[in-house]
């Protein structure tokens, strides 16, 4: 019996460590103990998004031509606002990917985890985005966004101060995603802006998105709210 | 006992594989997640990465990702209409690529870039650096492709594993892209095969593509694209269509067509509520 006791603890032993360092590995380097993947769509009955209330001089900057209307990149502000927001999340090593339907011409983001901000890099239209878990609660960060994209469908410019903090929560055991967004940007926005809204897990596809001139006409200034 | 001893740390071993994201994400099938350069362009690749690539090998299969290599060879597989098609083609107002609209999974993926390689239980993904110009393709793990396809850009593309080749079947496609860039035309009838697999300890995926068009082309052709996996993150490029006009000329023709397109079609928007208040 002694015997066994000895064997038996070295082999327990042995399990426990396998299992504890492959584990970690998991908390530590992906998404995994949290699996965000799936497809997502904004609930139907959430409230439109409060407006954007900017400063004068941001105001004053509005400019005649939308990006979107010319298939550029509109920037994850805009598209994480847009209405009936259909987005797939895709896990990877040390990032979380979001691809999305009808707004992103084809641009994705790329939450880095666990890392801190790029330095020294040009401002770009989606940023630089980092991510860490605070519980079961997703945190990415973005800031090095670009000044030619704008706040919402009205023209409102914001400046490369603009800073994101969105936070993911996944309720319901995975099935509803609770979603916030505070962005700050001292030189264009009058206050923090902040909303939050729900996605529910759907069982489709995002389908490809296609910038095509003259499909973008049809919804014209309705697509975007 | 012993018996016990070893189901104890068979046990132990299982659990740990179970519950290591490598191992669960690979499932009996090979996991190609990662960043990848096109070998031939590492532009942005790290320095591990320009340094195996000046290994004969490496450079060798360079040389075989040749764009005008590829480019003469589908010229030569044109069929006549094709080729006066391409020949009237204007290779600034034609070009969508130029005009901020998609180029296809044909010209920018042959030529350059990095992609990232994404898996999902159902699919493959795969994102390309400069992504407005072509897309992220989805590759569905299934055997069939659906009834009625409506014609796309991208096509739609099914896989399935023979062995360690992911072999992907595309159809589906619209006729708008050109095959290459001396503006090489394609009908829907396009029919695309890639078998990809990875070499070189896995380091290297190679891709086998066959181009099939009944209506465009007189035989299939084939080529083959090789992408090192790096260690660097994936770069979201922004081309001209993000960052400005690269090419103050292009962009005023494009900007003028959308925005008097756009006009237009508010216009008769708007005629047709006023008729329908009427």
């Amino acid at each position: 019996m002694k015997h066994l006791n000895m064997r038996s603890v070295a082999a327990l032993l042995t399990m426990l460590l396998l299992s504890r360092a492959a584990f970690a590995q998991g908390v530590s380097t992906s998404p995994s103990e949290h699996d965000l993947t799936g497809v997502y769509r904004s609930v139907s009955s959430e409230r439109v998004r409060p407006p954007v209330s900017r400063l004068p001089k941001a105001k004053a900057e509005e400019q005649e031509e939308d990006a979107w209307k010319l298939c550029q990149a509109v920037g994850p502000f805009r598209m994480m606002g847009m209405s009936g927001l259909k987005i797939e999340l895709v896990p990877m090593e040390g990032a979380l990917v979001m691809l999305f339907e009808d707004i992103s011409h084809g641009n994705l983001r790329v939450a880095h985890l666990n890392r801190p901000h790029r330095k020294g890099v040009p401002p770009s239209a989606q940023g630089d985005s980092v991510a860490h878990w605070e519980g079961d609660v997703l945190v990415i960060d973005t800031t090095q966004l670009g000044d030619r994209s704008w706040l919402d469908d009205q023209g409102s410019r914001h400046s490369d101060s603009l800073h994101l903090v969105e936070r993911i929560r996944p309720l319901t055991g995975g099935n509803t995603l609770e979603y916030s967004m505070r962005a700050e940007d001292p030189k264009s926005l009058a206050e923090p802006y902040t909303y939050t809204r729900y996605f529910e897990r759907v069982d489709s596809e995002i389908q490809q998105d296609v910038c095509e001139i003259e499909s973008h006409w049809d919804c014209g200034d309705v697509c975007l709210k | 006992m012993r018996s016990l001893d070893r189901m104890a740390f068979a046990f132990g071993i299982l659990l740990a594989c179970a519950l290591s994201p490598g191992v669960r994400a690979a499932a009996g099938t090979p996991d190609w997640s990662g960043v990848y350069e096109m070998v031939g362009d590492l532009r942005y690749a790290d320095d591990e990465s320009r340094a195996k690539a000046r290994d004969p090998e490496l450079t060798r299969l360079a040389k075989l990702d040749a764009l005008e290599e590829l480019d003469a060879i589908v010229k030569a597989h044109l069929q006549p209409w094709a080729t006066a098609r391409m020949n009237a083609a204007d290779s600034s107002a034609d070009d969508t690529g130029a005009v901020c609209q998609l180029t296809g999974n044909f010209r920018y993926p042959t030529t350059a870039g990095g992609l990232m390689w994404l898996r999902t239980p159902s699919k493959m993904l795969i994102a390309w650096a400069y992504l407005d110009e072509v897309g992220v393709r989805r590759i569905h793990l299934t055997d069939k492709h659906p009834g009625n396809l409506l014609p796309t850009w991208g096509g739609h593309s099914i896989g399935h594993w023979d062995g360690t080749t992911l072999v992907v079947d595309t159809i589906g496609f619209n006729d708008k892209s050109w095959l290459q860039t001396s503006m090489q035309p394609h009908t829907e009838e396009l029919h695309v095969v890639e078998r990809i697999r990875a070499i070189d300890d896995g380091s290297i995926l190679e891709v086998l593509t066959t181009v099939a068009d009944r209506h465009a082309l007189t035989s299939p052709y084939s080529y083959t694209r090789h992408f090192k996996k790096v260690k660097a993150e994936f770069i979201d490029i922004e081309s001209q269509c993000n960052a400005g006009p690269g090419d103050q000329q292009v962009w005023n023709y494009m900007r003028a067509k959308a925005l008097e397109m756009y006009d237009a079609q508010k216009i008769d928007a708007s005629s047709r509520e006023n008729e329908a208040r009427k």
